[in-house]
């Protein structure tokens, strides 16, 4: 079909509409717009969209626009919708503001939706970590590159994380979310009520006031046992930032137990600002560890708010904040516990390497977890 | 010898440090009784839900009683208010009876509450000392007091503490609305 208009009705054309019916539904697949305003014969701009898999929704939108008539474009962009849901994937924008032929601004989307499924396009860790890491070094080949600086560090890979992420379902259910985040590390997807109805079975869950960290691990392990599902959960005391960086290196996104109220990190914040109770403890899940050149950083899914994917703390904020927790985690490990774990813990070994003598005391028993106060519900 | 046998019952038998408490919550600041010549501090624990999008945490009745002694932890009773022995039996446990943080504690920082509360704590041993020969508190110490506890704990510790909460002098700072509901 080809239809040309007259934008101001001088009885020049304007524009040019080209479109194509290419399995002849009625819908077309290929449109390409055409607007020369100036009737310079030069297009001021062109709009091109197809539909690639002929599903009626174009897959790819492309616009280039002449914004000084000087028949140089000024402006151009192209869209792709990777995974057909009519939303724009990935995108690329390209601007000459000064119309010296350079481009002057060259912007892309993050693709996080693209690749990871229905997450925020610019999610807050991408905005956060633009100014201090760049995208590049979020990527495991360049951190693992020796010939980095050592201070553009990552353990983990809390962008690909934010898939794990999701919002609790209710307002006391922080660790039975983020227990289902660390059931996504090892192929495990239910639905947060199924988790919360285990929890509540074994007593450890109560939607009224929270969860009993301290028995996570053991519901965990119970529940896999009985559905025979190949993995297992430790629980983890005095970690420290050396211990978080091992098991992110091995895969492992653990539970960690923190004061909520601790992690803005932001002493001049009012209490009604934040209405949140000191101490209150809380479930977030750790994604990654950051050392740049701004410090060190952690990430963490948060299931507390609707913006809690991929957050960065900074890591003392982020160690003081689980500290009142006695530096607690949970991880989820795939496979059966080896005979390091069920001797006292694997991961508590890690831990302990950094703790003084005095610490030592409470690590891996029960009994420790039961009265030294990290065991508040989360 | 040690046994196998993991019963709930033999573990806390041989382990006291097992013993699983529901004190979570958001606790009242200690109030003062006297039992046998002895004083003894007794907290209230009120279940929470944090709510991000108002900043605010509501707060509900009270759910569990600890009573302990005076500037130690060593608990000499411990009341689970779900399951019997409740003294507001009239209160409903659904509803939020108020809200974290009270007006007092508006404009205040985290830091400055902990200073706040450190203060308030210091000031323990000598208003347990006045309490103790006159049943009546130090000004600074009233005043610090009502000003750091939320007013929905007054009237549930009221009748728990009659003598303290009189010495505290509240008149008009007492929710009447919720005394009414209470035993």
């Amino acid at each position: 079909m080809n239809e040309i208009f007259d934008i101001d009705g001088d009885g020049i054309p304007d524009g040019e509409i080209v479109s194509a019916d290419l399995d002849n539904d009625g819908i077309d697949e290929s449109m390409i717009l055409t607007v020369d305003t100036n009737a310079d014969g030069s297009p001021d701009a062109l709009y091109i969209a197809s539909d690639t898999n002929l599903d009626g929704v174009f897959e790819t939108e492309s616009t280039v626009i002449d914004t000084d008539f000087d028949g140089n474009p000024d402006f151009g962009s192209l869209g792709m919708d990777i995974d057909g849901d009519g939303i724009i994937d990935e995108g690329v924008v390209v601007a000459d503001s000064d119309g010296d032929g350079v481009p002057d601004v060259f912007s892309s989307t993050d693709g996080a939706q693209a690749i990871w499924g229905d997450v925020a396009e610019s999610s807050p860790l991408a905005e956060d970590l633009s100014g201090f890491a760049g995208q590049e070094v979020l990527n495991d080949d360049f951190s693992s590159d020796p010939t980095l600086d050592a201070y553009n560090e990552i353990h983990g890979t809390p962008i690909e994380d934010l898939a794990l992420w999701e919002e609790q379902d209710d307002p006391n259910s922080c660790a039975v979310a983020t227990t289902n985040m660390m059931f996504r590390t090892v192929g495990l997807d239910i639905d947060e009520q199924v988790t919360a109805a285990i929890f509540e079975s074994r007593s450890i869950y109560d939607p009224s006031a929270g969860t009993d960290p301290g028995m996570i691990d053991d519901v965990i392990n119970e529940m896999a046992i009985r559905c025979d599902l190949d993995f297992h959960a430790v629980q983890i005391d005095g970690f420290t930032p050396e211990s978080l960086q091992d098991m992110l290196d091995d895969g492992i996104r653990p539970l960690v137990c923190v004061d909520s109220s601790e992690l803005s990190g932001d002493d001049a914040r009012l209490l009604n600002e934040m209405g949140l109770i000191p101490d209150t403890g809380h479930a977030v899940q750790l994604t990654g560890i950051i050392h740049n050149e701004e410090g060190d950083f952690v990430v963490i899914n948060d299931p507390g708010y609707p913006d809690g994917a991929g957050q960065v703390i900074p890591m003392e904020t982020f160690l003081q904040a689980s500290e009142d927790f006695g530096n607690t985690a949970v991880a989820v490990l795939p496979g059966a516990p080896s005979e390091a774990e069920e001797s006292g813990g694997h991961w508590g070994k890690i831990a302990l390497a950094g703790l003084s003598s005095g610490a030592l005391g409470i690590m891996g028993s029960k009994a420790a977890k039961s009265s030294d106060g990290s065991n508040g519900k989360q | 010898m040690k046994s196998d046998n993991t019963h709930p019952f033999l573990e806390l038998r041989s382990n006291q440090r097992l013993l699983a408490l529901d004190t979570v919550g958001y606790w009242s600041y200690p109030a003062l009784v006297i039992r046998k010549k002895s004083l003894q501090w007794v907290c209230l624990v009120l279940p929470t839900v944090a709510m991000a999008e108002k900043k605010r945490t509501a707060l509900f009745r009270p759910k569990a009683l600890i009573e302990f002694g005076a500037n130690s932890a060593s608990v000499v009773r411990y009341v689970n208010f779900r399951f019997g022995n409740d003294p507001f039996p009239s209160v409903q446990w659904d509803k939020p009876v108020a809200m974290f943080p009270h007006k007092d504690l508006w404009g205040m920082t985290y830091p400055q509450l902990n200073d706040a509360e450190n203060q308030l704590l210091n000031a323990y041993e000598e208003a347990g000392k006045v309490f103790m020969a006159k049943k009546s508190l130090p000004d600074d110490f009233a005043e610090s007091y009502l000003k750091l506890l939320n007013p929905i704990f007054l009237p549930f510790l009221k009748p728990l503490a009659p003598d303290f909460i009189n010495a505290l002098r509240v008149g008009s700072r007492l929710p009447k609305a919720t005394v009414a509901e209470t035993n």
